[in-house]
Parts: structure tokens; sequence; C-alpha cells
């Protein structure tokens, strides 16, 4: 099977087309919004690169570029100020296989590096425009699955289904990252015999499906190969569901699968979010940000395996361009883990 | 997984997830046995189906998710009013074992 990608310049596949505006420290916020709102592309906003430790900022530097090679980003505007730790030149310079160019208000005068922004990523937005999709093996999806307002119906409905989803992906060859949350860790564990693996794995989900887990990464790490892993070992702070997300696009996921209970909102500056709701009062007062009903589980009406494979059905229609329901509703979020205490 | 209108049960359970909101009263047929509903219990909330002894294993999916922390009648709610982490039972064997003294 085949999804219709975006091939980029470092052999990485992407399912959006996004140019991104990043600040490199958040006292230059407004300009990034400001390049942002007047040319279409997507601010890259926050409250780090700066007052951090050595340590600190490094790692701050180091998510901001690997979050730019995210391979749905088409190019990367970088915005600084001139006198923080984030350094505009060294982020842009850090950031492969895509174009990038950078500004300083402090060199230029923030008229002239606002006119500068915008210049530069209109020529990135008129590029990336000339790309088209492309037939790609679903070997080059890298899905991450979530969990996130859980309740009741998550451990019975809507994790399980997006496991059954997650084993499909496998089998087409795709890679699968699974981060910490409740229930199901039975499953994933019975083929697992590496006692590590299972160590870590004592709080994983049912969202990863029946397929053995091939390794544990942190979140630093790219998976090796096709296949599923759990995510873990992190060393910032940050516990939203929308943190966690943002982080797990450091890894290059291209698409977030992502099963809630309450209806959380949340939708990513630069992948699609495929929200699945197990809850049927909830997803009726909600539908309008949520993509599968998965509820009809609980009561027999449809099989853990049929919610399943209509979840790998969306997709593959959301890797192809399809819109999920939060980039209909316009949600971009952005919320970069805070390495903060790494000080010796 | 067996669900049948009113619940949600993995084989080898000893409490099931209700589908409904469940009046007090309300009969139900788990593998050919009977349970009644001792108390009004919301849509999402678990209902004993077998006596538990204080101590004993809550089996949800398959597995432990938890230990009663008082006995469980069969048809009772199965909430944190009577049930502890599993979690703390793996932190505290001597607490688990004290309630089955008790």
């Amino acid at each position: 099977m085949h999804f219709m990608g975006y091939h980029r310049d470092d052999g990485q596949i992407g399912v959006r087309n996004h140019v991104i505006v990043i600040s490199t420290v958040s006292c230059i916020n407004p300009v990034t919004e400001q390049i942002a709102k007047a040319t279409g592309a997507i601010p890259i906003t926050h409250g780090c690169g700066c007052g951090q430790t050595e340590e600190d900022y490094q790692k701050t530097q180091w998510s901001l570029a690997r979050y730019a090679e995210n391979p749905n980003v088409a190019g990367a505007f970088v915005v600084g100020l001139g006198c923080e730790q984030i350094d505009a030149e060294r982020l842009a310079d850090e950031i492969r296989g895509k174009p990038t160019a950078f500004v300083r208000t402090s060199e230029e005068g923030e008229n002239a590096a606002l006119s500068k922004g915008i210049r530069d990523v209109r020529g990135m937005i008129l590029s990336a425009s000339k790309l088209r999709r492309e037939e790609t093996p679903l070997n080059k999806l890298i899905l991450s699955v979530q969990c996130g307002g859980s309740d009741t119906t998550s451990g019975l409905a809507s994790n399980p289904a997006v496991g059954a989803a997650a084993d499909l992906l496998i089998e087409e060859g795709g890679t699968v990252l699974l981060e910490v949350a409740a229930f199901g860790e039975h499953r994933l564990l019975k083929n697992v015999t590496d006692r590590k693996v299972i160590e870590a794995l004592w709080a994983a989900t049912d969202k990863g499906g029946n397929t053995p887990l091939k390794g544990v990464l942190s979140y630093k790490e790219k998976p090796p190969g096709p296949g599923l892993y759990h995510v873990t070992g992190k060393d910032y702070i940050g516990f939203t569901d929308v943190t966690e997300a943002t982080m797990r696009l450091l890894s290059g996921s291209q698409i977030n699968c992502f099963t809630t209970g309450c209806g959380q909102p949340m939708g990513l500056a630069i992948a699609p979010v495929l929200k699945i709701n197990g809850n049927p009062i909830n997803y009726e007062k909600n539908r309008e940000n949520m993509d599968i009903n998965a509820s009809k589980i609980l009561y027999g009406e449809e099989t853990i395996e049929e919610v399943g494979k209509r979840i790998f059905t969306a997709l593959i229609e959301v890797a192809n361009g399809k819109l999920t329901k939060s980039e209909i509703m316009g949600h971009r979020d952005f919320v970069l883990g805070i390495f903060a205490g790494t000080q010796k | 997984m067996s669900t049948w209108k009113w619940f949600v049960k993995f084989p080898g359970d000893n409490v099931v997830t209700l589908t409904k909101d469940a009046p007090a009263n309300t009969l139900f047929i788990v593998d050919s046995d009977e349970i009644s509903i001792l108390r009004d219990t919301p849509f999402g909330h678990k209902i004993a189906i077998k006596n538990i002894e204080g101590g004993g294993d809550i089996i949800k999916y398959g597995v432990k998710i938890g230990f009663a922390t008082t006995e469980i009648l069969k048809g009772e709610h199965v909430h944190i009013h009577n049930v502890d982490e599993i979690s703390l039972m793996i932190r505290d064997e001597e607490k688990k074992r004290s309630l089955r003294r008790s």
C-alpha cells in the first residue's frame, strides 16, 4: 500500500508542506507572530532560549532544530534578537535538509527584520508550493500514538482500536511510536522477552496493538527501522498532552493518532492529529473536533478490529492530504518541553 | 471481550464496566450468573460480578488492576472507595497481606 507524500531533499517524506517561523527566544515572539500572520506561515513561539544553563539551552536549541527537520516542514525561517543564548544563525545552520534563513532584529532594526522575514518566508512558500505529492510506500510513515483526556472508555474502546490500526500499519511496514499511558500493557508484553523493555513498559498501552515491541527509545532518538517502539526517558519538564505530542515530532513522526474520552481539542502546529473518541456522550458533544467515533465497540455494534480498519483508512487519507478536524478548527499548538534543572 | 447492552467484560474479569447508567436492582446475566446492582451506578463505572474478599485482586482487561481494600459484594460499585491501585500493591505487599488477615 502507498500514501502520497512530499519527498524532501534529505530522503524524509512529509504528509504536510508547512513553512515555519521560529523564535530563538521568547523576547522575539511578537515579531515571529507578525511574520507568520503576514505570510500564512506557522509561528513556532516558546518561552525559552535565554537565561538557561549551558546544558539546558543546548537542549532547547537541539529540540528546535529537530522540530524544524520534521518531514512535514518545507522551510524554516529563524527570528532572533541578538543577545540571547540561542543564536539565530547557529540555529538556522543546525537545521538540515531544507531551506532556512534567519534575521536578528538588533542588527536590522525591527521594521527591517519584519520586512526581510516576510520576503524570505514568501520565497519559501513559493518554492514549497511547487512540490507535488508522490506515491510513497507505507514504510516511510511514522505514526505517534498517544492518549489524553482519558476516561473509562479509553481502555475499552479507543485505545485497543488504535492498537488494531497500529497492527495494520506495521504489517504494511510502517513505524509506530507509543507513549506511556495506562491499561493493556499485558497485550504488548506477551511477546517481549527483554526484561528492561518489560520494566519500561509497565505503564504502556493497548494503543500499540498486538505487534511485538521492537525497543524502547528516548525522545531524542529516531526509530532505527520499521515496527513498534515505546518512547520514554525524558529529561524535560512538561506533562501535558500537547508537550508530549510536540516532543514526539522531534523523532520525525508525521501523524499523531490521539485517543481521548473527554474530547481533547489539541491540534499540532506542523502535523495532523487524528482523534478517536470512545465515549458516546462526549463524542456527540465534541464531534466538530473528533475524527473517529469508537463508542460502538462498547455496545457490541462494532468490533475493535472494524474500528481499527476505519482508523487505518482514515490515517492513509490524512497522510494523502485530507485535513483532520483539529486542522480545520485551526488548532496549531506547539509546546516545547522545558529544560530546567539539568545543571549540575 | 463480551458486551451485552449494559456492560463490557473481558474473559476472567471479576468486574464489568457499565456502558449505561444502571439504576439499583438492575438485573444482569453475566456468564449465566445473575447479578443485581446494589445501588444506582453511573455509566463507565465498575460493578463486581463476584464476591471479592478484602485484599483480593480486581481483574479487568484480564489483568490485575488493583486490590480490594475491603470486602466487595457481587453487584457492588467498585471504585476508589473500595480499591487501591496496583502500583501500591507492588510497593506495599505488606498492606495487602494485612488486609487479607483482617
